[in-house]
C-alpha cells in the first residue's frame, strides 16, 4: 500500500475520531466536558450533536425539572418570563390566554401525546379525528429516502440494517471489541496478559485470530491497519466522502474504550503506551474487519452498500413495514399483526398507515382536549385551524423546552448568587492565621466556617498551588504527576525517609504477595481457601458492622506511618557526585560483604572507595583487596561482575548524575513559583504569623471513584505533596530574599508556612511539619488546631444534613456517621463531593465573605489592584477557570443522562484492566459520574447549569483580557459558561448575554418579579 | 423445639412479605434486624442439637439434624452480613425494597433446603432457588443484557432441576418413601443387597454438578455479574456451592454407588483445572472471580468424588466466606491501583533510594529441597497428627498432591520476596506453613467427625470411590495429564518470548475455549426447530391425522381417539384445535377437557397414544419459544399441558381442570394487556416491573403457576411412566422446555425500559385482589391436591 493512501487514510480516521472526548484511566479522575472536542460549536448545536453520535439527552426531562423546582432551585416566575420570551410573536390569533396554557403544560409532568394503540377514546372526537389523521400518515418513500440519507450520519451499515430487521449485530459486535480491546489494555488485572502486545494492537490481534480457527479471512494477508480499512471499505461499497461520518459513528459506539485509545496514544511517556503502542487506526480496523465478518453471516449478500441501498429502494414498502415494527417507531392497533405481512406488504399496508395515523390522532386530541381543560377550554371550544396552529406551536415548544428550563434554572442562580455578593467595598484587617485552600467548592463550606471561629483570612488557589510536580513518593519508583492534565511539570520531587535511612525489602506486604501467588495459580487457589478462606471472616463482618472501629484497627496492624522529607532544591554537581558515591558505596558494601565473603568490621570506608574508584576507571586490581586476601584472578572475575552486573561503571554513573541533575528546583525557579502564586491571590502583604497552605484529599474505602473526590489540581490525586512543596519554599531565607527584591514582597522572618491536608470526606485537617515552628509558637499551633477542629464540627454539620436527610441526631453521632462514611466499604456515597457546583467567583474574599454558598461554588482569590496589565487575570481565565468548567460540564452532562454521559450506578460497576470500571458482565469503559454522585434516588440533586463566572475587575481590564484569551471567549461566545462582571470601581454588574456586555440591573435580579 | 425449627424458615418469609408494607427505609432495616434473631435463634440450636425429623403434616416433613443446622447458621450468617450490607449499598436503587424481600424469600428457600426431609419439598426449594435468583440476577432490569443473563442462569438451574427429580421418583419407586431419613434407614439397614438405587444417587450427583456451574455448564455463573455486587455475594458463598450440601444430604445412599463419585471427581478435577486457567486470563475483577469460583467448585466437586464429603461442606464455607468478602470488596481493586500501578519501578530512582541489589544465588539442591520435600513432609506430618488412618486410602493422594503443590508455592513466593534474609524466611515460612496446614487438617477433620460421627460408614464410602478399583488407575492418569497441563500453561505464561503453544493456548482461552460459542449454536437451533414447527399449518395436520390409521391402533377406537385428540389434542390435530380454540375464544379452554377427559375415559388407552401425547407436550413447548403475543398463548398452552391427561391413567378430571387453568389464566392476562395498551405483543410492551408494579406482579404469580404446578402435573404424569424412558425423557424435556419459554417470554414485557410514549396504568386495588387471589388459591390447591395424592 503506498504511503500516501496510507497518510490519507489514516488522517480521516483521525478526523473522525476527533469528537471522542479522552478517558483517563481512573486512578487519576479527571473532570472533563463530555463534548470537549466541540466546544467550538454552539452550546445548542453541540448537544445535538452528542445526541446524534452518542444518544445523549441534552437536558433534563420535565419531571426532573419538576422535581427541582420543587426543590427551589427554579423560581416559578423566571420560568414563567421565559416562557413569554419563547412565544412572542407567536401568539396571534388565539382566542385563549396561550401564556398561561403552556405555563400550566410545563408544570404537570406526565402531559404529552402518547402513542397507546387504544381507540377507547375515539368515538368522543369523531369529526375531528377524520380531519387530523391526515397529519400523521406516513409516507413509505419518505421513511425510506430518510434511511437511506442517514448512512453515514446517523447509521452504519450495520445499525441500519439492524433497525429494518430488528436483530442487534451491532452490539456483537461491540461486544466482541470490549473483549479484544481489554485484553490489550489490561494493565495487569489479569495473570497472564495477551501475547506479542508489544506489536501494537492489530498484529497482537491477528495473531490470536489467525491461530483461533475464525473465519476472517482478509487478516490472513493484510498485514497494516490502513490497509484492512481500506479494503472493507471497498468491499462495503462505501463512498468515500461518507467513510469520516462512518468511521465517526464505528467509533463513538464505545466512546470509553476509544477515549481510553486516544489518550493513551497521546501520551508518549506513559508505560504502558511505551510498551504496547495502540492507537484508533488500529483500533478502527479490527472493527470494521469483525462488523464485516458479523455483516457477512447475519445478512449475506445485503452486507454491502449498493446492494442495501438497492435493497431499500426495491422494497420500500417492506423495509417501511419491518422499519415500523421493529424501530419502536409504529402505532396502532394492527402494528402487532405486521410481521404476517412482511411478504406481501400491499395488503396492509394502507390500512396499518391509516390506523396507526388514527390511533396517534385520538391520542393527540385526547392530550389537546386534556392539555386545555387546565384552562377551562376543550377541543370543541377551538375550530380547526386554531387546533392545527396550537399543535405546531406545541411541537415547537417541545424543542425548546429543556432550553428554557435550563435558562430558568440559571437566571434563578444567577440572581441569588449576585444578590448574595457584598458590593461595599472593606479595606482588610490584619488576620491572626491566614490560610490558602484550593478553589475547590467544598473548600467554601470549610473556610466560611473557620472564619467564623476565629481571626481568619483565607484564600482560594488552585489546589496545587502554582508549583507542578513530578513527584516520586518514598517506596515508589516512578514519577506521577501532580498537577493540572493541561499541564506537563519540568520538576522532579522525590521523598526520602526523614531519618535518611535508604530503603529495605519490604516484609510488610509478603503475605499480600503470597496470597496472590497462591490465589492466581491452577493448582493452588483450592487449599489456600480451605486454609485460610475462614481468616477473610474478619473483613467480612469486622468491615460490615464495625466499619469505623475494625478499619483503625487494621490500618494500624498493617499500615506504618513513616516521618518524610522532600527533596526540592537542585544539587550542585559537587553534590550530586557525593550523593552518587554514597549510594554506591552502601551498594558495594552489600555486594562486597557477600560477593566476596569479608567480614563486615574488614570492610573500611576507604577500601569501598578504592574498589569504587577501580571499577570506575575501568580497572581490575585493587591493592587494599589483595590485603585482604582475595587473589588477582578473583578480583578480575569480581570486577567484571560489578561492572556488567552491578553497573558500577563510568557510563552509568553519568547517567544516574544527569537524572539526578535535574530534581529539584533552582532558588531562581522557587521564588518566581511561589511570588507569581502570592500574586495571583493577592497575598503581598500583611502576613499573618502563620499561613496554613492546605491542600485537600479525601479518603474511601472500596471506591472505584475515589480520585475524582481528590484534588482535581493535584491531577486528581492529594494535594498535600504540593502543599509541603509550596510551603518548603516560601520558608527557605534564600527564596524569601529573592521574593522581596524581584517581587517586592516582603515576607516577615517570623511569618512560617505550614502544609496541611484537608480531607474533605471527614473535614479533619492533618498539620504537617510543624518542627520548623519555633517553640513559642506552640501555643498558637494549638489554638489553630482546636479552631480546626471547631470548624469540622460546623462543617460535618452541614454536610450531614446534606448526606443524611436526617437532623435529629446528636453532634456525637453525626460525626461518627460522617467519619464513617471514610471507612464503610458499604457506602457509595462518602461525600456529595463537587455535586451541586455551580458558580466561580474571582476576586476578593470580601465579596462572598457574608454570604453562604454551602459549599457550590469555586473561590479563586483575585485582586484586580495588583494585576494592572492582567497577566495575573490571563492566567486564572485560562488555567483555573477552565478547570472548573471542565467539572461543571462533567456534572451537567453526568446529570442530564447519566448512562450516556455518565456512568451508571455503581452498584453495577466492575473494574475491569485496572484503568476503569464496565458495568455488569461487559459495556464499554464507563466515563464521566456514577449515579450516586450526581442524582438521590433517581432524581438530581447536581442542578445541571452551565456555570456561572462572577469576575470581580474595572469593566475595561476585565474585557480586554477575556478578548486575549482565545479559549475563554470562544466558551463565552458559544454559551458554554455564564459570565458576571463586578466592576468594584463603579459598583455595577455586567452580564454577557447574546454576544454583548450588558448592565444587570435589569436584566436580571428585577425582572419578572 | 420443633416450633424453633420451622421459625427458622417461617421468620425470613414473613420479613419478606411484610417489609412490602412499610416506608423504605425502616423495610431494610427490619429485614435485617429479622435476620439477625434468626440467626441469634439458630446458634443455640446448632448447640443443642441434631433433633428428631418430624413432620407436621403432608409433606412438609423437616430434618434438622447436624448437616442442616449448621448450614442454616450458616446460610443466616452470610445473609445478614448481605443484608447489612445492602442496606447502604443498594440505598439508591429503584426496587430497594423488593431487592429485600427477594433476598428474605432466597433465605428462607435455602434454609427450607437444608432443613426439609420431604423429597417433595427438597426439590421444590432445590427449583425456587433457581426462580428466585432470576428476579434477583434482573434486579437492574434495564438493561437487555441483564434480561438475557438471567434466562441463561434460569436455564441451567432448571436443566438440574431434571435430574433430582427423576432420582427422587426412581427412590420413591424402589424404597416407597418420600422421606429423606426413612430412604437413608432403609438403605443401612439392608446395605448393598436389596436396593440397587445407584440410577438415583448418579442423578443427585449430576443434578449438583449442573447447579454447582462445572464445566460446561459453568456460563451463568460468570455471566451473572448483571446482578447488584451484595447478589453476587450471596450467590457465591450461598447457592452455587449447594450442590455439596445436596450430595451430603443423601450421603448414605452412596454405599451402593457403582459410577457417580468417579463422574464427580472426573468432572469436578476438570473444571477445577479448566475453571483456574480461565480465570487467569479474564481482564476484569468480577468475571475473574466467577471463574476463580468455577475453579473452586470444581474441587469441591472433586472432594466429592473421592469420598471426602465433610470436607466438601468444609470447603464450601470458606470458600463462600472468602468469595463474598471479596465481591464485596472488588471496588478495591482501583485503590490498588493508584497504590501500585503495576509498572517496572524506574531503574534510576531504584538505584538511588535502595543501592544495587545482590542478588543472591541458591543452590538448585536447596530450592529441590525446599519445594519438594519440606512442603510434602509437612503436610504428610500435619495429617498423620491429626488422623492416624491417613495412608489407608488413596483418596489422600489427590489431597496430598494438592497440598504438596501449594505448600510449595508459598515456600517459592516467600524466597522472592525475601530473598536478602534467607535463612531467616525459611524459618518463617516453614513455620507458618506448618500452622496453615495443621489448621486446615484439623478444621478438615473437626468438621467429619461433626457431621460423620459413624467412622465405619465414612470408610465405607472412602472404599467406594476409590477402593480397589481399576477406574482409580485411570482416573489418576488422567490426573497427571492435567497438572502436565496446568504446569505447561503456567511456565509459558511466565516467560517473555512466546512460544507459539502459549499463543495459541491463550487464543483459545481467551474465547473461553469456545462454550459461549457452543451455547449460542444450540440457542440458534432451537430457535430454528421451533420456527420450523410454528411454521407448520393444516396441510401438515391433515396428512398427518391420517397417520394415525397406520399405528395399529384397534379399529374401533379410532374414531373416539381421533374425536378425543382434538379435544385433548394430539399433534398434528392439535393444529386444529388451536385455529378452533382461537376462534372461538376462552369459554373453550373450559368445555373442550371435560368433554376430551370423557371421551378418553370412555376407551382403554393404547400405548402409542401416550407416546405421541408426550410428543405433542415437547413440540408444544418448543413452539412457545417463537411465539409473538400473548394473546396466541392460550391455544397454544392449551396444547401443550392438556395432552398430558393421556398420561394419566386414573382420567382425572380436576387434574384436567387445573391444566385448563393455565391456558385460561393467560387469556385473561392478554385481555387485560389489551384493554390497557391496546396490544398484547410481546415485542411492543416492556418495563412493567416499574412501571405497573401489580400487574407485573400478577404476572409473576401467573408464571409461578404455569410453571410450578406443571412439574407436579407431569410429575404424577412421570411417575406413572417411569417405566418407560421415552416417555418420562419426553416428558421432562416439554417441562424443562415450556417453563424457560414462558419465562423468557413474558420476562420481555416484565423488564426492559419503561417506554416513554406509551401511558402505562397499572391494576387498580380490587383487581388486583380478584385476579390475585384467585391464582393464589389456584396455585395452592394445585399443590396440595397433586401432593396428597402421592
Amino acid at each position: 500500500m503506498d504511503l500516501g493512501r496510507k497518510l490519507r487514510i489514516r488522517s480521516i480516521v483521525n478526523l473522525a475520531a476527533e469528537v471522542i472526548p479522552f478517558f483517563w484511566p481512573m486512578r487519576n479522575f479527571v473532570h472533563h466536558n463530555p463534548l470537549h472536542e466541540i466546544e467550538g460549536l454552539p452550546f445548542k448545536e453541540a448537544i445535538e450533536v452528542g445526541k446524534r453520535i452518542f444518544g445523549g439527552r441534552p437536558f433534563l426531562s420535565r419531571r426532573e425539572w419538576l422535581h427541582l423546582m420543587n426543590k427551589g432551585h427554579v423560581r416559578r416566575e423566571k420560568l414563567r418570563q421565559r416562557i413569554r420570551e419563547f412565544l412572542e410573536g407567536k401568539i396571534n390569533g388565539f382566542t385563549f390566554d396561550v401564556e398561561e396554557l403552556f405555563y400550566r403544560l410545563v408544570l404537570n409532568e406526565d402531559m404529552k401525546p402518547y402513542r397507546n394503540s387504544y381507540l377507547r377514546f375515539g368515538r368522543k372526537y369523531d369529526g375531528l379525528i377524520d380531519i387530523f389523521k391526515e397529519k400523521f400518515k406516513d409516507d413509505p418513500e419518505k421513511v425510506c429516502a430518510d434511511l437511506l440519507s442517514s448512512v453515514g450520519k446517523g447509521n452504519t451499515l450495520c445499525t441500519l440494517l439492524d433497525l429494518i430487521f430488528g436483530k442487534d449485530v451491532a452490539s456483537s459486535v461491540d461486544e466482541l471489541m470490549i473483549k479484544i480491546s481489554m485484553d490489550f489494555l489490561d494493565e495487569g488485572q489479569s495473570a497472564v496478559s495477551m501475547p506479542q502486545r508489544e506489536d501494537g494492537f492489530y498484529k497482537a490481534w491477528r495473531n490470536l485470530v489467525l491461530r483461533s480457527g475464525k473465519s476472517y479471512s482478509i487478516v490472513k494477508d493484510v498485514e497494516e491497519p490502513e490497509e484492512a480499512i481500506d479494503r472493507i471499505m471497498g468491499s462495503l461499497g462505501m463512498p468515500e466522502d461518507l467513510w469520516e461520518g462512518y468511521f465517526t459513528l464505528e467509533l463513538s459506539r464505545l466512546k470509553g474504550i476509544v477515549g481510553y485509545i486516544r489518550w493513551r496514544s497521546q501520551n508518549k511517556d506513559l508505560f504502558w503506551q511505551r510498551e504496547y503502542p495502540m492507537d484508533v487506526v488500529e483500533y478502527l480496523a479490527v472493527r470494521l474487519i469483525i462488523s464485516k465478518m458479523l455483516l457477512d453471516k447475519e445478512y449475506g449478500s445485503l452486507a454491502n452498500y449498493p446492494e442495501t441501498v438497492k435493497f431499500i429502494e426495491n422494497n420500500k414498502e417492506e423495509v417501511y413495514l419491518r422499519y415500523e415494527y421493529n424501530s419502536g417507531n409504529g402505532a396502532g392497533p394492527i402494528l402487532d399483526r405486521l410481521p404476517d405481512y412482511f411478504n406481501r406488504p400491499e395488503y396492509i399496508l394502507d390500512e396499518y398507515i391509516e390506523s396507526k395515523a388514527e390511533a396517534i390522532a385520538v391520542n393527540y386530541l385526547r392530550f389537546l382536549d386534556e392539555w386545555l381543560s387546565l384552562i377551562g377550554k376543550g377541543v370543541d371550544d377551538l375550530d380547526t385551524e386554531e387546533i392545527h396552529k396550537l399543535i405546531e406551536l406545541y411541537e415547537e415548544f417541545i424543542k425548546e423546552e429543556g432550553y428554557l428550563w435550563l435558562l430558568s434554572a440559571e437566571d434563578t442562580f444567577m440572581e441569588g448568587l449576585i444578590n448574595s455578593i457584598d458590593t461595599s467595598y472593606k479595606e482588610e484587617e490584619n488576620a491572626e492565621v491566614q490560610a490558602l485552600f484550593c478553589i475547590d467548592v467544598r473548600s467554601e463550606r470549610f473556610r466560611r466556617n473557620l472564619e467564623k471561629v476565629g481571626n481568619y483570612k483565607t484564600f482560594g488557589i488552585a489546589g496545587f498551588f502554582g508549583v507542578p510536580i513530578a513527584f516520586v513518593e518514598l517506596r515508589k519508583g516512578h514519577e506521577e504527576y501532580l498537577c493540572p492534565v493541561l499541564i506537563k511539570p519540568r520538576n522532579v520531587v522525590i521523598e526520602i525517609d526523614k531519618e535518611r535511612k535508604m530503603e529495605e525489602g519490604d516484609y510488610k506486604h509478603l503475605f499480600k504477595e503470597i496470597l496472590h501467588d497462591l490465589k492466581e495459580n491452577v493448582f493452588t487457589p483450592y487449599i489456600t481457601v480451605e486454609a485460610i478462606g475462614f481468616l477473610f471472616g474478619f473483613d467480612f463482618i469486622g468491615k460490615t458492622f464495625f466499619p469505623l472501629e475494625y478499619s483503625r484497627i487494621r490500618e494500624r496492624i498493617t499500615e506504618s506511618y513513616k516521618p518524610t522529607d522532600i527533596l526540592i532544591d537542585k544539587l550542585s554537581r559537587e553534590e550530586v557526585e557525593e550523593v552518587i558515591n554514597h549510594v554506591y558505596k552502601i551498594s558495594l558494601k552489600k555486594i562486597v560483604k557477600y560477593e566476596l565473603s569479608l567480614k563486615e568490621e574488614d570492610i573500611s570506608e576507604d577500601l569501598l572507595e578504592e574498589i569504587l574508584n577501580v571499577s570506575l576507571e575501568g580497572g581490575s586490581y585493587s591493592d587494599r583487596l589483595k590485603a585482604h586476601g582475595v587473589h588477582e584472578a578473583r578480583q578480575e572475575e569480581f570486577f567484571k561482575k560489578l561492572r556488567d552486573e552491578y553497573r558500577v561503571e563510568r557510563g552509568y554513573r553519568e547517567l544516574l548524575i544527569e537524572r539526578l541533575k535535574n530534581i529539584g528546583f533552582s532558588v531562581e525557579e522557587q521564588a518566581t513559583l511561589v511570588g507569581g502564586a502570592l500574586q495571583s491571590i493577592g497575598l503581598t502583604r500583611n502576613f499573618a504569623k502563620l499561613v496554613l497552605v492546605l491542600g485537600h484529599g479525601s479518603k474511601s474505602d472500596n471506591n472505584p471513584y475515589e480520585s475524582a473526590l481528590d484534588c482535581g489540581a493535584c491531577g486528581g490525586a492529594s494535594g498535600i505533596h504540593n502543599a509541603r512543596v509550596f510551603c518548603k519554599m516560601a520558608n527557605n531565607p534564600k527564596v524569601r530574599a529573592l521574593l522581596r527584591e524581584r517581587f517586592g514582597i516582603d515576607i516577615p522572618e517570623d511569618t512560617f508556612f505550614l502544609p496541611g491536608l484537608h480531607n474533605t470526606t471527614t473535614d479533619d485537617v492533618y498539620i504537617y511539619d510543624t518542627e520548623i515552628l519555633p517553640i513559642k509558637y506552640s501555643f498558637l499551633l494549638e489554638r489553630v488546631r482546636e479552631d480546626l477542629f471547631k470548624a469540622k464540627l460546623l462543617t460535618s454539620e452541614e454536610r450531614y444534613i446534606e448526606l443524611f436527610d436526617d437532623k435529629e441526631k446528636s453532634d456525637y453521632m453525626r460525626i461518627k456517621e460522617i467519619e464513617k462514611n471514610a471507612y464503610d466499604w458499604s457506602q457509595v456515597r462518602p461525600e456529595w463531593g463537587l455535586s451541586g457546583n455551580f458558580a466561580m467567583v474571582i476576586g476578593r474574599r470580601a465579596l462572598t465573605e457574608k454570604a453562604n454558598l454551602r459549599g457550590k461554588v469555586f473561590l479563586h482569590s483575585y485582586d484586580y489592584r495588583l494585576d494592572k496589565k492582567g497577566f495575573i487575570l490571563e492566567n486564572i481565565l485560562s488555567g483555573p477557570l477552565i478547570v472548573a468548567h471542565w467539572i461543571n460540564m462533567e456534572h451537567y452532562f453526568s446529570t442530564v443522562d447519566n448512562e450516556v454521559y455518565g456512568s451508571g450506578s455503581k452498584v453495577y460497576h466492575n473494574v475491569v484492566g485496572r484503568i476503569g470500571v464496565m458495568t455488569g458482565n461487559f459495556s464499554d469503559l464507563r466515563t464521566g459520574l456514577p449515579s450516586q454522585t450526581v442524582l438521590k434516588e433517581g432524581l438530581p440533586f447536581h442542578v445541571p447549569i452551565r456555570l456561572i463566572v462572577v469576575l470581580e475587575a474595572p469593566f475595561e481590564l476585565a474585557t480586554s483580557v477575556i478578548n486575549r484569551v482565545y479559549k475563554v471567549r470562544e466558551l463565552l461566545e458559544n454559551g458554554w459558561m455564564n459570565f458576571i462582571l463586578f466592576d468594584p470601581e463603579s459598583g455595577e454588574f455586567y452580564i454577557f448575554r447574546e454576544g454583548n456586555w450588558h448592565k444587570t440591573v435589569e436584566e436580571v435580579v428585577h425582572e419578572g418579579a | 423445639m420443633e416450633f424453633a425449627i420451622l421459625l427458622l424458615i417461617i421468620l425470613p418469609l414473613l420479613s419478606g412479605v411484610i417489609i412490602n408494607f412499610v416506608e423504605k427505609y425502616k423495610a431494610s432495616i427490619y429485614s435485617t434486624f429479622i435476620t439477625f434473631v434468626t440467626l441469634l435463634l439458630s446458634l443455640p440450636l446448632l448447640f443443642i442439637g441434631p433433633f428428631d425429623t418430624f413432620s407436621i403434616g403432608g409433606i412438609f416433613e423437616f430434618r434438622p439434624d447436624r448437616l442442616g443446622l449448621l448450614l442454616s447458621s450458616y446460610i443466616l450468617l452470610v445473609s445478614f452480613v448481605i443484608h447489612k450490607y445492602s442496606i447502604n449499598y443498594m440505598r439508591e436503587e429503584e426496587g430497594y425494597v423488593r431487592f429485600f424481600s427477594l433476598l428474605d424469600f432466597m433465605t428462607a428457600n435455602l434454609l427450607l433446603l437444608v432443613l426439609s426431609d420431604n423429597m417433595i419439598l427438597l426439590f421444590t426449594s432445590w427449583h425456587l432457588m433457581g426462580i428466585i435468583l432470576y428476579f434477583l440476577l434482573n434486579h437492574n432490569y434495564k438493561r437487555k443484557e441483564a434480561v438475557e443473563y438471567s434466562n441463561l442462569s434460569l436455564t441451567t438451574h432448571r436443566l438440574a432441576d431434571v435430574p433430582l427429580l427423576i432420582a427422587i421418583l426412581i427412590i420413591y419407586k424402589k424404597l416407597n418413601t418420600l422421606r429423606v431419613s426413612e430412604a437413608i434407614d432403609l438403605i443401612l439397614s439392608d446395605v448393598g443387597t436389596e436396593f440397587n438405587i445407584s440410577l438415583a444417587t448418579f442423578l443427585i450427583v449430576l443434578s449438583a454438578i449442573l447447579k454447582s456451574a462445572q464445566m460446561p455448564f459453568h456460563l451463568w455463573l460468570v455471566y451473572s455479574m448483571e446482578g447488584p455486587t451484595p447478589v453476587s455475594a450471596f450467590m457465591h458463598a450461598g447457592i452455587v456451592n449447594a450442590g455439596a450440601f445436596l450430595v451430603n444430604r443423601f450421603a448414605p445412599l452412596y454405599v451402593n454407588d457403582v459410577f457417580s463419585l468417579h463422574l464427580a471427581f472426573i468432572v469436578g478435577s476438570l473444571t477445577a483445572i479448566l475453571g483456574s486457567a480461565l480465570m487467569l486470563v479474564q481482564n476484569d475483577v468480577k468475571k475473574a472471580l466467577g471463574y476463580s469460583t468455577v475453579g473452586q467448585m470444581g474441587y469441591m466437586i472433586m472432594e466429592l468424588g473421592i469420598g471426602a464429603f465433610a470436607l466438601a461442606v468444609y470447603h464450601m464455607m470458606a470458600h463462600g466466606i472468602f468469595k463474598a468478602t471479596l465481591f464485596l470488596y472488588s471496588g478495591n481493586v482501583i485503590h490498588g491501583a493508584r497504590k501500585d500501578p503495576n509498572i517496572p519501578k524506574d531503574e534510576f530512582y531504584k538505584a538511588i533510594t535502595r543501592g544495587r541489589e545482590v542478588s543472591y544465588r541458591v543452590p538448585w539442591f536447596f530450592y529441590g529441597i525446599l519445594t519438594v520435600l519440606v512442603p510434602l513432609f509437612i503436610f504428610i506430618l500435619t495429617h498423620i497428627l491429626v488422623e492416624e488412618e491417613f495412608f489407608e486410602y488413596k483418596t489422600y493422594l489427590i489431597l496430598l498432591f494438592f497440598g504438596w503443590i501449594t505448600g510449595a508455592q508459598v515456600l517459592i513466593s516467600t524466597f522472592r520476596v525475601g530473598r536478602e534474609k534467607p535463612v531467616l524466611t525459611g524459618l518463617i515460612s516453614i513455620l507458618s506453613l506448618t500452622v496453615f496446614l495443621l489448621g486446615y487438617v484439623v478444621m478438615g477433620h473437626g468438621l467429619k467427625v461433626f457431621l460423620y460421627p459413624d467412622a465405619e460408614f465414612m470408610e465405607i464410602i472412602y472404599l467406594k470411590s476409590f477402593g480397589e478399583n481399576p477406574l482409580f488407575y485411570l482416573e489418576m492418569a488422567f490426573m497427571a495429564l492435567l497438572i502436565l497441563f496446568g504446569w505447561l500453561f503456567m511456565y509459558y505464561s511466565s516467560k517473555k518470548k512466546y512460544l507459539p503453544l502459549h499463543v495459541s493456548l491463550y487464543a483459545h482461552l481467551s474465547n473461553e475455549l469456545y462454550i459461549p460459542h457452543l451455547y449460542r449454536y444450540i440457542k440458534n437451533t432451537i430457535l430454528k426447530i421451533s420456527n420450523r414447527l410454528l411454521k407448520l399449518s393444516f396441510a401438515p395436520a391433515v396428512a398427518g391425522s391420517f397417520g394415525f390409521f397406520i399405528l395399529g391402533i384397534d379399529l374401533l377406537y379410532i374414531p373416539i381417539i381421533l374425536l378425543a385428540s382434538l379435544f385433548v389434542p394430539i399433534f398434528p390435530l392439535s393444529l386444529f384445535t388451536i385455529a378452533f380454540i382461537k376462534r372461538m375464544g376462552m369459554f373453550m379452554l373450559i368445555v373442550l377437557p371435560i368433554i376430551g377427559i370423557l371421551l378418553i375415559g370412555m376407551i382403554e388407552v393404547p400405548a402409542v397414544m401416550k407416546i405421541l401425547a408426550s410428543i405433542t407436550f415437547l413440540i408444544h413447548s418448543l413452539r412457545l419459544f417463537l411465539l409473538r403475543s400473548i394473546i396466541s398463548f392460550p391455544a397454544e398452552l392449551y396444547s401443550t399441558f392438556i395432552p398430558i391427561v393421556w398420561l394419566l391413567d386414573k382420567k382425572d378430571l380436576v387434574l384436567g381442570l387445573f391444566l385448563a387453568m393455565i391456558p385460561m389464566v393467560f387469556f385473561v392476562t392478554s385481555k387485560l394487556l389489551e384493554r390497557r395498551f391496546g396490544t398484547s405483543d410481546l415485542n411492543l410492551l416492556s418495563g412493567m416491573i416499574v412501571a405497573t408494579p401489580k400487574l407485573a406482579l400478577m404476572i409473576v404469580f401467573i408464571l409461578l403457576f404455569s410453571v410450578l404446578t406443571p412439574p407436579f402435573a407431569s410429575f404424577s404424569a412421570l411417575y406413572m411412566s417411569m417405566d418407560e424412558t421415552f416417555l418420562s425423557f419426553m416428558l421432562l424435556l416439554g417441562w424443562f422446555i415450556s417453563g424457560i419459554a414462558l419465562f423468557t417470554k413474558l420476562g420481555k414485557i416484565l423488564f426492559g425500559s419503561k417506554r416513554d410514549d406509551i401511558e402505562y396504568k397499572d391494576l387498580s386495588h380490587a383487581e388486583m385482589i380478584s385476579l390475585g387471589g384467585f391464582i393464589a388459591v389456584m396455585l395452592l390447591s394445585g399443590v396440595f391436591y397433586l401432593t396428597g395424592g402421592m
